[in-house]
This record gives structure tokens, C-alpha cells and sequence, in this order.
């Protein structure tokens, strides 16, 4: 079952060069470019019709471009059809073989490839081991749980040993206890098998736990892709700043430069923004709302206009000189036990958390 | 519990009129059938109140009978092999198109099934006799010298009844084909199946449903279609039921009973060995 991660560090395993498809009625992919590095767990994430479905079937030959080339281990894969590319794929709803027991199903991919009955039936008791199914061999798709058909649908796609995974919406079927496990099981059992995995998400927590690398997709384009932390931390677009967790938006004009940053008037506050080579005119950036911090030294200030306490944090909802502002504040020992509403706080945060962004548009 | 009791005693009485239906005009008579089967034929009424075996005895020994039974089952057979492989075909057509698209096609399919048997029938006599326009025409071109009969013989039926059927199983092969998930395609190719593979080891098998529907439609309606197989096999290709209808215009009520019932036990037999060998539960993941 082990894939050979080691040996070629860096190779990428699926490739889009300047990927473009049209359907009848649209556009589902303007120009894509994709690189996807062998052994990661890359997470394509977006909003219904943003495209991440399309990439996905693409890779694997559901789907052909209209324009560009998909390369998989570096051959150029573009209009070959599915059933002879290398890749497992764990659809939405698990697509299990009903008629099939676990066991044939799991066998299929082996099959087709023309393996012999022994290796079969040792490959296949393997794999359910490592999904720990062993003892449901026999069993039919609808005699088995939600997070059961999930394992199959998994075993089934890894046990030929594709050269890619893809998964769509793994996830989406099973209900949020069960989803949060199987993200786990799936993460570990990937590390395992050190195998190339796409996957496409709309949840943006899932992609920020399980991914290594995710790619942020809008209209047809990927608007970023980094590392999760990379994303979530230095948005570059209003979008990803907004549809990977909660940030403020906000909007000055540039009043100078300090160092590396520029220095921007929003309502009567200077604030410093990083990221950003702009000297002068409008500036808008983000500020995630977890960031901000009381600072009663502070110079910048707003009246509280809502507290929710909430637990472990409490929700700010702050007037920041006629600009809505949220905040986030953890419920730690440090912070102040009373917060009251209409009165006037000062606010800081690190002046890397304020980061520029490149307007979309 | 308490929420669950009134809701399934109205269940009952929902089902109550519909089945008291069903006895009363559905398993009365077909007892009644049954008691008259072993009765003696009579010349004047409708049967003589003494029991005997010879009606059946008589099915099941005589030659004519048995080869009217063998030949029954073969036309049934073959009109059953024929609807399944044209049919599937233009069934696995017209699932794939849109939603309007076979709706269209349905319903063009079912535009003949709205003209009466007898109509249809009668149009195939014009077509298939001796003065048709088959033997006509290949007589005017000169391929054959004389007039030929094409009708009354195994052929002509198996035409009308494949004709009158084929709809019925197209329309079921279709309703089955349709509800099967693409992704299951899909997943087959994603595990490396060429496409006749993929249909072999996952749509056919899934079909199944409806493979079973299909067959066991066109059994009963080739089992029981008269007109046609009277029409078109005339006295010379008779079928188990052109014999019923022999029997009572003879008067021989009893004989028409029993074999109206060795009819049914036929029509059972073969739909058993339908769901043995199709196995359309299969899809729900039963074996």
C-alpha cells in the first residue's frame, strides 16, 4: 500500500496548464493553472458553481477541456477518457455498488485491472483492515452506517493504488459528529498512505483542517492557494478574506508610509497595513475579528455597541467612527469581565494581522 | 405508541374497500373457476355437478395439448428474447436523453397502443396474406411465382405480439434505466472499467428492476393476448388460449376452467423463473 513519497519530492502529480472549459451556457474555468505536489492534501474550496467540481472532474477525465492540458505523474493525460487514467475517486454520495457486497466492491478496481484472485482477496482483506472493516466483508452497501459506506467508498478508491485520489464533498453525507471523525480518519489514513488527494470542499473549516494546501476558487478562478494558515492569514482578496472565516473589511486613504507599510486613515484613525506597495489613494485590507485586542492605551477607539457573550469568546459589535467593526475577544483570565454597551474602548492589534488586499475586481 | 395506533387502524380502513373489492370480484370467481375446473362438462348447463380429474388429466396427457403447451412456451419465449434485446437498446437511448426529450419519445412509442388490437391486428393481415402487401408485391417483382400465405403461422404471431409489446418493455427498461445514479457509471470508470464493462458489471445489473418488470408484463400479456394470436395464427397456430376460447364455444365449460388454469400456473412458473434468474433484488443489495 505505501506509494514511493520519499523518492521524488517536489514532482507534481496533477498539473492544469492554462485550463479552460466552456459548457453550452458558460464559462466554468477561466485559464487555470494548477500545480499539486505529490503526497499533499490539496483542498479546493468554494462556493457552489465556483468551479472546484469542474477542476475536479477534469482531473479525473470526466470532464475535458475546451482549452489547455491536465498532466497526471507528469504524462500529459488531456482527452483520455476516465476509465484509463490512474486515479480513486469517493463521490459525494459514495456512489457504492448496491448489488455488490463490501468485498466485490472493493475488488473492482483490482478486477479491471486483471489481478489475480489470490492478490485480490490479500489486497482486499489489507485494505479493510486499515479501515478497520474487516469483519463487514460480507456485508451489502445498505446493511452498513453512513460512516461505514464512507470507509468502503475509501478502501474501494485506494486499494489499486492510484496515483491520485480525488474526493467530492466526502464529507457532505454524513452529519457533523461523524463529519468531524472521518476528517480525522481521512487525514491520518492519507498521511499513511502518502497518496495525492484532491478535495473538493464548500466547508471552510474542513479545508482548514484537513488540508495542506488549499486553493480558493471564485467565478472560475482561483483567487489564492497557499498553506491554510498562509490563506487565512494574509487574504489577498476580499473574497477569501471573507469566505474563510470572518473578517472586517475596511476601506482609508493612504496618508504615508512607514517602513513596509502604509499608514491609513480610516475614519480618523491611523492604521498601519501591511502587504502592500501603495503610497497613495484608497487602501482597503482586512482585519480578522479574533485579532483585535483591548488596549486601553490605545489611540484608536470605539463605542461597544453590542456584547454577546458566547463562552469561551465574546462577540463585540463595535462603532468604530461610523464604521460597523467586529471583534472577537477569548474569555481568558486577562480579559476584562464587563464590557459595557455605549461606552468607549481602545483597540490594537499586531500591524501584520491588518493585511492589504488587491481588489478583486 | 399512542400516535401510532389510530394512524395504522386508519391505514386499514384506507385498505379496506380496495380489498373487499379484490375478494369480491377477484378471488370469489377464481375459486368458483377452480370448482368448476374439476367438474364434469356438460351438454346443457354449465357444468355437471360431478367431480373428476379429467379435465386436467386430459391437459397434461394428451398430444395435441402438450404440443400446444410446448409451442406456447416457445412463442412466449422468443417474443420474451426479442422485446428484451430490441427493446434495451432504444430503452438505454432514451434514458439518456433530457427529460422533454423522453417524454416525446414515450409518448410517440405510445401513440399505437392507443388503436384497437383487433384494428392492429387486421392491419397485419392486409400486410402478411395472401393477397397482402408482401405476397403481392414480391409476386409483381417476380421473387416468388405464386401468391404466399404469410399468416397463421409462428412468425406472423410472434410479429403482432412483438409489435403490441415492445412499448411495454421499452417503457419499463426506460422508468429502470433513468433512476440509475450516473455516478455510478462514473465510479466504474474511476475503479477502470471501459464503458461495455462499466454496463456489464453495474447498469445491467442494475436494470434489473426493470428488466424483471418488463418480462413479466409482456409474459402475461402474450399469455393472454387473443386477439392477435387468433387473427394472426387463424386455426392453423393456435396457443393455450386460443384453446380456452375453443372450449367455451363448445360449451365444455369445465375443460376452458382447467386450462384457463394450467394458463396461470404457466404464466406463474415463468415468472418465478424471472425473478430466479434476473434477480432484480439484487439492487437492494439482498444477494
Amino acid at each position: 500500500m505505501k506509494t514511493d513519497s520519499t523518492t521524488s519530492v517536489g514532482a507534481s502529480d496533477v498539473r492544469f496548464v492554462s485550463v479552460e472549459k466552456s459548457f453550452e451556457t458558460a464559462t466554468a474555468l477561466h485559464s487555470l493553472d494548477l500545480e499539486i505536489e505529490r503526497g499533499t492534501l490539496f483542498a479546493l474550496l468554494g462556493p457552489s458553481g465556483c468551479g472546484k467540481t469542474t477542476t475536479l472532474r477534469l482531473i479525473a477525465g470526466f470532464e475535458q477541456p475546451t482549452r489547455g492540458q491536465v498532466y497526471i505523474r507528469g504524462k500529459d493525460v488531456t482527452g483520455i477518457p476516465a476509465y484509463k487514467r490512474s486515479f480513486g475517486m469517493v463521490f459525494q454520495n459514495f456512489a457504492l455498488f448496491p448489488h455488490l457486497s463490501v468485498t466485490e466492491n472493493v475488488a473492482f478496481g483490482l478486477q479491471m485491472r486483471g489481478i489475480g484472485k489470490d492478490v485480490i482477496r490479500q489486497k482486499v482483506a489489507a485494505v479493510l483492515d486499515l479501515v478497520a472493516l474487516g469483519k463487514f466483508a460480507d456485508r451489502y452497501p445498505r446493511q452498513l452506517s453512513g460512516g461505514q459506506q464512507q470507509r468502503v467508498a475509501l478502501a474501494r478508491a485506494v486499494v489499486f493504488e492510484p496515483d491520485v485520489l480525488l474526493l467530492d464533498e466526502p464529507l457532505s453525507a454524513l452529519d457533523k459528529m461523524l463529519r468531524e471523525q472521518m476528517q480525522v480518519e481521512i487525514r491520518q489514513l492519507q498521511h499513511r498512505l502518502g497518496m495525492t488527494t484532491v478535495f473538493v470542499t464548500h466547508d471552510q473549516e474542513e479545508a482548514l483542517t484537513m488540508s495542506d494546501r488549499v486553493a480558493v476558487m471564485n467565478h472560475g478562478r482561483i483567487q489564492q492557494a497557499g498553506t491554510p494558515k498562509d490563506i487565512y492569514d494574509r487574504p489577498r482578496t476580499e473574497f477569501v478574506a471573507t469566505f474563510l472565516g470572518a473578517s472586517n473589511i475596511l476601506e482609508g486613504h493612504v496618508r504615508g508610509r512607514e517602513g513596509d507599510r502604509a499608514v491609513v486613515d480610516v475614519a480618523g484613525n491611523l492604521i498601519q497595513v501591511s502587504g502592500t506597495p501603495v503610497s497613495k489613494g484608497k487602501l482597503r485590507f482586512a482585519l480578522r475579528p479574533e485579532k483585535i485586542v483591548l488596549d486601553p492605551q490605545s489611540g484608536i477607539r470605539a463605542v461597544v455597541k453590542d456584547v454577546i457573550y458566547r463562552g469561551a469568546q465574546t462577540f463585540l459589535y463595535l462603532d468604530m467612527g461610523g464604521i460597523a467593526l467586529n471583534a472577537v475577544l477569548q474569555n481568558t483570565a486577562a480579559t476584562p469581565a464587563d464590557i459595557e454597551t455605549g461606552t468607549s474602548v481602545g483597540l490594537s492589534w499586531e500591524t501584520a494581522s491588518a493585511v492589504a488586499l488587491e481588489d478583486p475586481t | 405508541m399512542n400516535r401510532v395506533l389510530p394512524a395504522s387502524s386508519l391505514l386499514y380502513a384506507v385498505a379496506l374497500p380496495p380489498l373487499v373489492i379484490l375478494g369480491l370480484f377477484f378471488v370469489v370467481p377464481l375459486c368458483y373457476l377452480l370448482f368448476v375446473s374439476f367438474m364434469t362438462n356438460s351438454g346443457t348447463s354449465l357444468f355437471d355437478l360431478e367431480p373428476t380429474l379429467i379435465n386436467y388429466a386430459e391437459i397434461f396427457t394428451d398430444s395435441f395439448y402438450l404440443l400446444i403447451i410446448r409451442r406456447t412456451l416457445l412463442s412466449t419465449a422468443i417474443v420474451l428474447a426479442l422485446c428484451l434485446l430490441i427493446g434495451y437498446p432504444v430503452a438505454f437511448y432514451a434514458a439518456r436523453l433530457s427529460a422533454r426529450g423522453r417524454m416525446i419519445m414515450l409518448m410517440v412509442m405510445m401513440v399505437p397502443l392507443m388503436v384497437s388490437n383487433v384494428v392492429r391486428a387486421y392491419g397485419w393481415v392486409a400486410i402478411l396474406g395472401r393477397r397482402g402487401l408482401v405476397s403481392s408485391t414480391l409476386t409483381g417483382v417476380g421473387l416468388i411465382e405464386r401468391p404466399v400465405q404469410y399468416l397463421y403461422s409462428f412468425e406472423a404471431v410472434t410479429l403482432g405480439l412483438l409489435t403490441i409489446l415492445l412499448p411495454f418493455m421499452i417503457v419499463s427498461l426506460t422508468n429502470s434505466l433513468t433512476t440509475i445514479d450516473t455516478r455510478y457509471t462514473e465510479a466504474a470508470y474511476s475503479l477502470g472499467a471501459s464503458p461495455w464493462r462499466a454496463f456489464l458489471r453495474v447498469t445491467l445489473p442494475l436494470s434489473s428492476p426493470g428488466i424483471a418488470s418488463g418480462l413479466m408484463l409482456v409474459t402475461f400479456l402474450t399469455l393472454s393476448a387473443y386477439v392477435t394470436i387468433a387473427l394472426l395464427g387463424g386455426p392453423r397456430y393456435k396457443l393455450l388460449v386460443s384453446l380456452v376460447f375453443d372450449s367455451v364455444t363448445t360449451f365444455r365449460w369445465p375443460r376452458a376452467a382447467a386450462l384457463s388454469f394450467a394458463l396461470l400456473i404457466i404464466a406463474l412458473i415463468i415468472a418465478v423463473i424471472i425473478q430466479l434468474v434476473v434477480r432484480p433484488n439484487r439492487v437492494q443489495g439482498k444477494g
